[in-house]
């Protein structure tokens, strides 16, 4: 048995741009080369500008994309030798835009029982109770069970969307964005309720983010993708103090800047 | 743990609620429903048997012509058959052949559409060019040819429409369902572990369906026009089956001094295509989950 939860190595994904009917097809290298890995209990983050393949990357290690080049090994496995249910209980993804990660013809109950349903392993008799228990673990009051989508607040779509990753207790959950979508009140909460669920169930995560200040306060290493390639990885402490990288110095110096005209008086 | 407010009321509308308070659609379901109702019932509502001819009672005028007699409210045809008999049995065949070709054109061109837009590549090329072959094709030739061919019949007339009518279907649903499939939701349900016909069922079929349903109904009324016109021009539905196209065209000779003929199956038939497409195009505004508040 092994620690490593996640052990990406050289991945490489290659998107075909066609130019149109007749003329060639164009490559775009969309993730380049990337190893990373993750122990069980870590939070890494990755940050990189929008358009520098993080989103590529996390479908990847969720087995939404098959990657063009390099393994991506789940505890110790292959992906490609995991099952599809068995992967889903491995790994749980929670989108960026709660508006587009639900699906807006089913209720809340019935999107929360999908994974229960999926893997069929459980009586029909406890599923309503299970999916109660996760709302509650995750702070929707239980007379949203019957409610839709839209008759929800975004915040309250986002938690509906972890209790549908949660509910079958996976190990690794990939958050791609998670907040960013959110109003800034409700960007804290989640971020809380997702740190409280880390230490409660002992899930490991993998948070994609652009935000530093929300890396600082939720990762234990960061990953730092510039153009598809990683440039930097460090614990967090060590990256936001000493930042080697010219491109992680830029992103630091044009994000944690609390007065910029203090920041023009340094330079 | 606190809770954001929601945003709106969680009471929710039905769809019965949405449904009747629509002008639109409760007129063209009345309408739609009144004909199916004629047709179902045609037996028992039909004054008198739309065969039986009467060569003495050739072209009697409707009722409200002062030649008109309530025996024959409609009137009687050339071979003196009542007129309103033959108007509601008509009615059979213009809903059997509209809800025939939408069928068999709705699966075909739903089946093309969906698998198009959620495989992609290689499936999506080669159903974009069955579409580009189809709209190549003008439907009323190839439908003349083919019915003068095989010869005209009810089962050859629904065959041949349904065969011909896929095209738009086929375009909606694959815009539609390349729409949804980018949806993070169908993303979710595949990391949950569903598999690719369950989510074609649950995610996007729910999601494309109102599309479908307008689609439908367009192609119901484009196909009772085209069996019209098919009829007209003698290559659709035999008689002396009675089709209103077929009455229309068997109206014509006599249409300067007898314009009743024509006028009655002509406004049967106008009725029937606007109330199809009045239950469509407030299908459409109903079902859209914006307004579900
Ligand atoms: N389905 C796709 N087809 C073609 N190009 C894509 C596709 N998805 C993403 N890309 C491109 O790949 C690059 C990386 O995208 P993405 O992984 O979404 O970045 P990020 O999540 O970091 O913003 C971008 O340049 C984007 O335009
Ligand atoms: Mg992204």
């Amino acid at each position: 048995m092994t620690d490593l939860m996640v052990e990406a190595t050289g991945v490489i994904k290659d998107y075909k741009i066609s130019q149109g009917l007749f003329r060639g097809k164009e490559i775009l290298r969309a993730v380049d080369k990337v190893s990373l890995s993750v122990s069980r209990g870590e939070t890494l983050a990755i940050v990189g500008e929008s358009g520098c393949g993080k989103t590529t990357l996390a479908k990847i290690m969720l087995g939404l994309l098959e990657p063009d080049g390099g393994v991506v090994k789940l505890c110790g496995k292959p992906l490609n030798e995991i099952s599809r249910l068995e992967l889903a209980k491995l790994v749980q993804p929670i989108f960026q835009d709660p508006y587009s990660s639900l699906n807006p013809r089913k209720t809340i109950g019935s999107i929360i029982t999908l994974p229960l349903k999926v893997q069929g392993d459980l009586s029909p008799e406890t599923w309503k109770q299970r999916v109660l228990t996760t709302m509650d673990l995750v702070g929707l009051p239980s007379r949203m069970l019957e409610q839709f989508p839209n008759q929800l607040s975004g915040g309250q779509r986002q938690r509906v969307a972890i209790a549908r990753a949660l509910i079958n207790r996976p190990k690794i959950v990939i958050c791609d964005e998670p907040t960013s979508a959110l109003d800034v009140s409700v960007q804290s909460q989640i971020l809380n309720l997702l740190n409280e669920l880390r230490k409660e169930l002992e899930l490991t995560y993998v948070l994609i983010s652009h935000n530093l200040a929300v890396v600082e306060h939720m990762a234990t290493r960061v990953a730092v993708m510039y153009f598809g390639k990683k440039v930097e990885e460090a614990e967090t402490e060590q990256l936001f103090k000493n930042p080697k990288h010219d491109y992680t110095k830029t992103l630091l110096d044009s994000i944690l800047v609390p007065d910029p005209r203090s920041a023009r008086k340094n330079n | 743990m606190t809770i954001e407010p929601s945003s709106t009321t969680p009471k929710s509308s039905s769809v019965y609620t949405r449904f009747v308070g629509h002008q639109g659609v409760m007129v063209g379901a009345f309408i739609v429903l009144s004909i199916f109702v004629l047709a179902l019932f045609a037996p028992i509502l039909a004054p008198h048997d739309p065969y039986n001819q009467d060569l003495l009672a050739r072209l009697i005028p409707p009722v409200w012509d002062s030649r008109g007699s309530w025996e024959h409210i409609f009137g009687t045809d050339h071979l003196g058959r009542d007129y309103l008999s033959r108007l509601i049995y008509g009615a059979r065949i213009s809903l059997l052949i509209g809800f025939g070709a939408a069928i068999i054109s709705g699966l075909i061109g739903t089946i093309m559409g969906v698998m198009a837009g959620y495989f992609g590549g290689r499936v999506d090329m080669v159903v974009t060019f069955l579409i580009t072959v189809r709209l190549s094709m003008p439907v009323v030739l190839v439908a003349l040819a083919v019915v003068a061919i095989v010869g005209g019949s009810l089962q050859v007339v629904v065959m041949v429409l349904g065969l011909l009518l896929w095209d738009r279907f086929a375009v909606v649903m694959r815009t539609s369902t390349l729409q949804i499939r980018s949806m993070d939701y169908v993303a979710a349900s595949q990391a949950v572990g569903c598999s690719t016909p369950r989510i074609l069922m649950t995610e996007i079929m729910p999601n494309v369906v109102n599309n479908l349903i307008v689609i439908a109904t367009l192609e119901m009324a484009h196909a009772i026009i085209l069996e019209a016109a098919l009829s007209f021009l003698g290559l659709g539905v035999q008689p002396p089956l009675p089709s209103w196209g077929l009455m229309v065209s068997e109206g014509k000779d006599m249409m300067l001094f007898e314009p009743w003929l024509i006028t009655i199956p002509g406004v049967a038939l106008f009725l029937l295509v606007l109330a199809i497409n009045l239950m469509g195009d407030g299908v459409r505004d109903i079902t859209a989950p914006e307004n579900r508040n």
